[in-house]
């Protein structure tokens, strides 16, 4: 079984939000409901401050609490590209995914009572195109690919400061963090 | 957001208070069976009765907690690894086996062994029903204290509230002298139920306090904004315990209802508070901010 | 206001029932998820299963970016939009990918609250009506005869009673045409975005970085070892491919060097050293960074200055290389040094007023001047400063001294919106429209920061020692958001609601638009025939129409047809040609570089059956690729690699001999003594400047925050505030996008010491004011400003509480005022203001606020 997952190049993003904008384009979300959403860090103290952003969409953890933990079974990982995927037909809306989510990706949809996530556009995936988020970074932060192949290139991080250790549920994400 | 809340926040408490009533009034019953199984009879068939309506009402409140409540049967489709499921299942089944155990006691009959299933599965819902908090990415649920907190809960409402289903019966005559022993051991209970949790806060927060930058979070705000309502909590609670033991401590006299049913609110009132606490204080692993 | 909420709420629930009616007849209209809800999550999923079509869609706004953008349309209904997909992306051959606001386009196409009919205020009537009303009336919707009967008639009624001049037009090229042939009317002029580099600069020798550049393209950067970048955030001000570009030099080995208030997020990402320094102070560190050269200059141990460019290249630096006719005295060597005023403008000098340490002044003129290969950047927010006439000379001045120009990986000059770090001429461009320009025969015309008092006194400068009256009685708004965006928005509120017309064309209740007295409900590009992205000189991108115009929104040439018909006008003498003709003319005329550089050549091969199908008047042509080559992809996009011929190095030829190649300067050279700059500035008749860059202190900049300079006591507004431009606008345009809203809260950043020193913490709702007005915003604090600046962004739109007269959007000219300097700076970035704790009730999000629907 292979694994998808992503890569996120934090010393070339600038936050500027096209990655969450175009997902929620894709995904055709109303406000409050965010697939992908970018957070940002500050550290440091004038004249020596700095800025951090974190882009989060749905990591497809090896390990995911959300399946784990959901009692209907909605959340599963799909067998043939370790997908994290959601069965809207299945789920009730107990949002017990978002208790167990480390990375607050599952959102709520009030108007459709149940709730919804990143599933790595599987349908563009299929289409042998990649994920909406990864063709808008305009700093080409964001990549996609089987994440074994991905460690290889950009190593091995998913542990950074304003994220949970990755042992919880251990993220299909490899992160390029900034040399200083 | 905390709103959204208020109906699973209610299950846990109602569904507790009924776990625990159903196991206090079935120790009663069978501790009293020995001597004299009318009186046993008679003095908790009519709180068992309660318990039931109780365990609906919970169930219900539960559904309501759900974005999509029509589909609330499909909850119990991933037993194998979710803790909602078991709980789902477990609580259903105790409200099941109450019916089955009710009708037995209604018919007179000892019914020891659907009693103790059911208390069993009761026993089981609360478990589950601590496990699907502590299974989350909230570190101040991620402990025992959630245990801890949930069972003392189903005890220390337990006790109240099956003390005064008794109380209700005995109609304020004088308290039989099995009864009035066992009652003795019921407010212990009870005392032990409440001290318990309140002696592992500090623990807990300085548990919280040596771990993730979540938890530090949930330490700040239990010993900061939250601290007040911690108090007010744990003077409600052993007050309570406290009612309860003046009242039951002498065996021979009466019992007086209402003060019996004072303890179940000081107790009750403690236990909201706690739990509300409990749940405004959890606070998520990830705690990422926009900043521009 | 309370009204205001009510009326949309009672809209919306009409709207709704409205489109439920009609919902097959509004099959075009998006699935917009915050905007129109007009299509069910069913038949949402419907349509993703049917096959659809991607069309290229406009992204057409003044952003600093110029990408593309695609909107995919499943039987008439917009399901989505993409990116550039037309080849693989490399950082040579990059694709270009839009920012989170193109991301949001159809969002804002089929935003709910698009102005949908012809709208008039309540209380409006020929002549005004309650004309104290603009801004807070209620809307009425009208049919299109009436809208044009009445805004046709107001200007023949104003026209005959107070002349032409009484006719004021604020932007769009549609309605001079038709107001040409009337007559003409009044118009407004301003330097906007560029600040002292709009004019000036031509007269000295340096291009203003927009139409042309000075500085070499951006493959040539990445011969550059070390960027100074002086103002300027690309990462927040242009977007799309700046950025990416930049941090190509930085994996080639740039360091770099950024001179901004505040630390950005280019700064962090290119890790740049960082050097605060206070708004508009940038020329004293300048003076201060010549000085080091000057004072340590010790060829050939030490050699930091090029005198053998200084000597070539330019006049006025020293004594001994002025101008004709020049006072040997007005030199800039001797003027650094205080040869004459007694005053060295040394770093220490420079530092009281720049804020940043002599040794770090004479470090960072020593990396400039000790680095082989420097590019040295500035952008236009450190002109947007009044009085700022002499900084682009500076700037220029300081990159001579250091030979930094016309050399592969040496440059100077502004590196700003879509030409950010990529100079040089287009690659490939579109041919004219066609239309023959029609004159406007009223020649008055206002300065920006004049304007509205010139509506309230019935005066303005129109020259050197020349005020002129004026009596302005209709403000007409086209495509333009002037009362948003310039200086001293109360007084523009008050000049509004003083004539006796107001009338605007628009999208949405924009600013101009609410203060007006009838709104024309406009098509939005996605509505049109198509047109051309340009700018970015690699690409020229070609949209076309993705939607039928919703509602009754009109072109605005359709309207300054209607209203020259009542007029009196013919059709056919404002527009002669039609909307297609005049994109077909620019797809005819469109042409690209040749292969081997060495000049344009036609771009497109029309053929006889494609003109037919147009309809349109047109020859048949030969080009590089095919009309429908080029439609289909939507772009054509020059592919660049390393060593290829359509590189850019500013001032080549002219370096290797300045005889032969002379700039378009009186002396054919770089005139650090500018005769030519001094007069220009003089006769625009606002202040004087000397003919070398000698500093100039800013009215109302960092000087003024004080009460007693020299005590350093501050005054009663200490701080000052800069406009950073932010990722949820473009300007004004995009405010009201919710999803958006969603993702930029717009708070006003504070910094830490500042807050503290307030009391002022996070998520606090503060008070912003200044000499000229009060707004309101919620505080971020943060460590990444220096310390007495303040950072509001650019361009909300303002919410007048009308009680007390605060805005609650954080509209930035709501604090600026009427200030008009030099060329006619917009000098927004000097302003003071004064920061507190606001009392009354705290602000919601903005994305919570109702949205603007009538």
């Amino acid at each position: 079984m292979t694994q998808l997952g992503f890569h996120y190049d934090m010393s070339t993003c600038v936050g500027c939000r096209v990655c969450q904008i175009a997902c929620k384009d894709k995904n055709n979300l109303k406000v409050g409901v965010l697939y992908r959403q970018v957070y940002d860090m500050e550290s440091g103290v004038y004249p020596n401050p700095r800025i951090d952003h974190l882009s989060m969409g749905c990591n497809h953890c090896a390990d995911p609490k959300c399946v784990k933990n959901c009692p209907t079974g909605a959340l599963y990982k799909r067998e043939q590209d370790g997908i994290v995927l959601h069965d809207k037909n299945k789920c009730i809306g107990c949002k017990l995914c978002l208790w167990s989510c480390p990375y607050g990706v599952p959102q709520y949809k009030e108007d459709e009572g149940i709730i919804g996530k990143c599933d790595l556009c599987a349908d563009l995936l299929a289409k042998g195109e990649e994920p909406a988020c990864v063709t808008a970074c305009i700093t080409r932060s964001l990549h996609v690919g089987e994440i074994e192949t991905l460690r290889k290139q950009y190593g091995n991080i998913a542990d950074v400061k304003g994220l949970p250790g990755s042992e919880m549920t251990r993220p299909s994400l490899c992160i390029t963090t900034k040399k200083k | 957001m905390f709103s959204e809340e208020w109906p699973l926040m209610m299950f846990t408490l109602l569904s507790q208070l009924a776990v625990g009533t159903y196991i206090i009034l079935l120790f009663i019953r069978f501790s009293l069976m020995k001597n004299d199984v009318h009186l046993s009879v008679r003095l908790t068939n009519p709180g068992l009765k309660v318990v039931g309506p109780i365990m609906a009402l919970a169930l219900v409140l539960s559904v309501f907690h759900l974005g999509t409540p029509l589909g609330a049967y499909r909850a119990v489709l991933n037993l194998a690894s979710s803790w909602l499921s078991r709980e789902i299942l477990t609580a259903g089944g105790f409200f099941v086996f109450w019916f089955l155990s009710y009708s037995t006691f209604k018919q007179g009959k000892p019914g020891v062994a659907l009693g103790i299933v059911t208390a069993l599965l009761g026993l089981a819902a609360v478990f589950s029903n601590a496990s699907v908090h502590a299974m989350s990415v909230r570190p101040a649920w991620m402990d025992v204290n959630t245990y801890l907190a949930f069972y003392g809960t189903t005890f220390a409402m337990g006790c109240v509230g099956a003390t005064s289903l008794v109380a209700f019966e005995l109609k304020g005559s004088a308290v039989p002298a099995p009864v009035g022993k066992i009652l003795k051991t019921v407010a212990i209970i009870a005392g032990t139920a409440v001290v318990v949790p309140l002696i592992y806060t500090p623990v807990f927060v300085s548990t919280l306090n040596a771990g993730s930058t979540a938890a530090h979070e949930s330490a700040a705000m239990i010993s900061g904004s939250y601290l007040m309502p911690l108090v007010i909590r744990a003077l409600l609670s052993l007050a309570g315990a406290v009612l309860l033991y003046s009242v039951l401590k002498n065996p021979q006299s009466i019992l007086p209802v209402n003060q019996a049913l004072g303890a179940l609110m000081l107790i009750a009132a403690g236990e909201f508070i706690g739990r509300y606490v409990f749940y405004a204080t959890a606070v998520s692993v990830f705690t990422g901010r926009t900043l521009i | 206001m309370g009204n205001l909420i009510e009326q949309a709420k009672n809209y919306a629930m009409s709207r709704r029932s409205f489109l439920g009616l009609t919902a097959g007849t509004l099959a075009t209209v998006s699935l917009s998820g915050c905007g129109l809800t007009k299509v069910s999550n069913q038949q949402a999923e419907e349509l993703a299963k049917k096959e659809g079509k991607w069309i290229t869609a406009a992204c057409w706004h003044n952003c600093g970016g110029r990408c593309m953008n695609k909107a995919y349309v499943v039987d008439g209904v917009v399901v989505r939009q993409k990116t550039d997909d037309t080849h693989p992306d490399t950082p040579d051959f990059p694709q270009q990918r839009g920012c989170a606001r193109g991301r949001s386009q159809r969002q804002q196409v089929f935003g709910a609250d698009r102005i949908k009919y012809p709208m008039k205020r309540k209380n409006w009537a020929p002549g005004g009506g309650k004309k104290e009303l603009r801004g807070k009336d209620e809307w009425v919707r009208i049919s299109w005869d009436e809208a044009l009967d009445s805004v046709s008639g107001e200007i023949k009624r104003i026209r005959e009673k107070y002349g032409n001049s009484s006719i004021f037009v604020t932007g769009g090229s549609e309605m001079p045409r038709t107001l040409g042939l009337y007559g003409g009317h009044s118009t407004h002029w301003g330097t906007t975005s560029w600040g002292s580099w709009r004019w000036g600069p031509a007269k000295f020798g340096m291009q203003e970085g927009y139409f042309e550049h000075s500085i070499n393209d951006r493959l040539d950067l990445r011969n550059s070892q070390l960027v100074v970048l002086w103002g300027g955030n690309p990462a927040w001000s242009a977007g799309g491919n700046p950025t990416y570009n930049y941090l190509q030099a930085k994996k080639a080995g740039a360091k770099f060097i950024i001179i901004d208030p505040i630390y950005t997020d280019t700064a962090e990402t290119l890790e740049a050293q960082w050097v605060p320094i206070h708004p508009g102070t940038d020329h004293a560190m300048l003076l201060g960074m010549a000085h080091t050269l000057l004072k340590d200059d010790a060829p050939p141990t030490n050699p930091l200055i090029d005198w053998d460019f200084l000597y070539r290249c330019t006049v006025g630096f020293d004594a001994d290389h002025m101008p004709q006719g020049a006072d040997p005295k007005d030199n800039l060597k001797d003027y650094v040094l205080g040869t004459f005023d007694g005053l060295p403008k040394t770093p220490e000098w420079a530092a009281e007023i720049c804020g940043i340490e002599p040794n770090t002044i004479r470090d960072i003129a020593l990396q400039i001047a000790k680095t082989k290969r420097v590019a040295l950047f500035t952008a236009w927010a450190a002109s947007r400063i009044n009085n700022s006439d002499s900084w682009p000379q500076m700037f220029m001045s300081f990159g001579a001294m250091t030979g930094h120009m016309g050399q592969p990986g040496r440059m100077t000059g502004v590196s700003c919106h879509f030409g950010s770090g990529n100079g040089g001429p287009g690659l490939v461009k579109p041919g004219g429209n066609g239309l023959p320009a029609i004159k406007n025969p009223v020649t008055d015309s206002i300065n920006d920061n004049e304007m509205w008092e010139a509506i309230l006194s019935g005066k303005y400068t129109a020259g050197y020692n020349k005020k002129k009256d004026i009596n302005i009685q209709l403000i007409y708004h086209g495509y333009s958001s002037v009362l948003q965006t310039r200086s001293a928005m109360n007084k523009g509120i008050e000049a509004h609601r003083k004539v006796e017309f107001v009338v605007c064309h628009s999208h949405f209740l924009t600013t101009n638009a609410k203060y007006a007295d009838i709104i024309l409900p406009a098509t939005t590009e996605w509505e049109r025939e198509g047109g051309f992205g340009t700018g970015n000189r690699e690409i020229l991108i070609h949209y076309t129409r993705v939607t039928p115009p919703l509602f009754e929104t009109k072109h605005d040439q359709w309207m300054a047809i209607e209203i020259g018909k009542r007029l009196g006008l013919k059709a056919e003498d404002i527009y002669p040609i039609s909307e297609k003709q005049q994109v077909f003319n620019q797809l005819a005329g469109a042409t690209v570089i040749k292969e081997d550089g060495s000049g344009m050549e036609t771009l497109l091969t029309i053929t006889a059956a494609d003109i037919a199908e147009m309809g349109i008047q047109g020859k048949p042509q030969q080009g590089r690729i095919t009309l429908k080559e080029f439609r289909d992809k939507g772009m054509y996009q020059v592919e660049r690699k390393t060593g290829d011929k359509f590189g850019y190095i500013g001032y080549e030829k002219f370096r290797q001999n300045p005889a032969a190649n002379p700039l378009k300067t009186e002396s054919g050279k770089l005139e650090i003594h500018s005769k030519a700059l001094a007069a220009l500035i003089k006769n625009y008749g606002f202040t004087e400047i000397k003919p070398f860059p000698s500093y100039n202190k800013a009215t109302e900049g960092y000087e003024d925050t004080f009460k007693d300079w020299k005590a350093k006591v501050k005054g009663e507004y200490p701080l000052q505030v800069v406009n950073p431009h932010y990722f949820r606008r473009s300007h004004g345009i995009f405010d009201n996008i919710p999803q958006l809203r969603e993702a930029f809260p717009n708070p006003v950043f504070v910094s830490a010491k500042d807050a503290g020193e307030r009391g002022i913490k996070t998520g606090d709702t503060v008070l912003l004011k200044s000499r000229h007005g009060k707004t309101l915003r919620t505080a971020q604090v943060t460590q990444r400003l220096m310390p007495g600046v303040v950072g509001l962004p650019h361009g909300a739109w303002v919410d007048m509480d009308e009680k007390n007269g605060v805005d609650k959007a954080g509209a930035d000219n709501i604090l600026t005022g009427p200030i008009a300097t030099g060329q006619g700076i917009g000098g927004w970035n000097t302003c003071n203001i004064q920061v507190e704790k606001w009392k009354g009730a705290a602000l919601i999000p903005d994305v919570k606020w109702p949205q603007r629907i009538i």
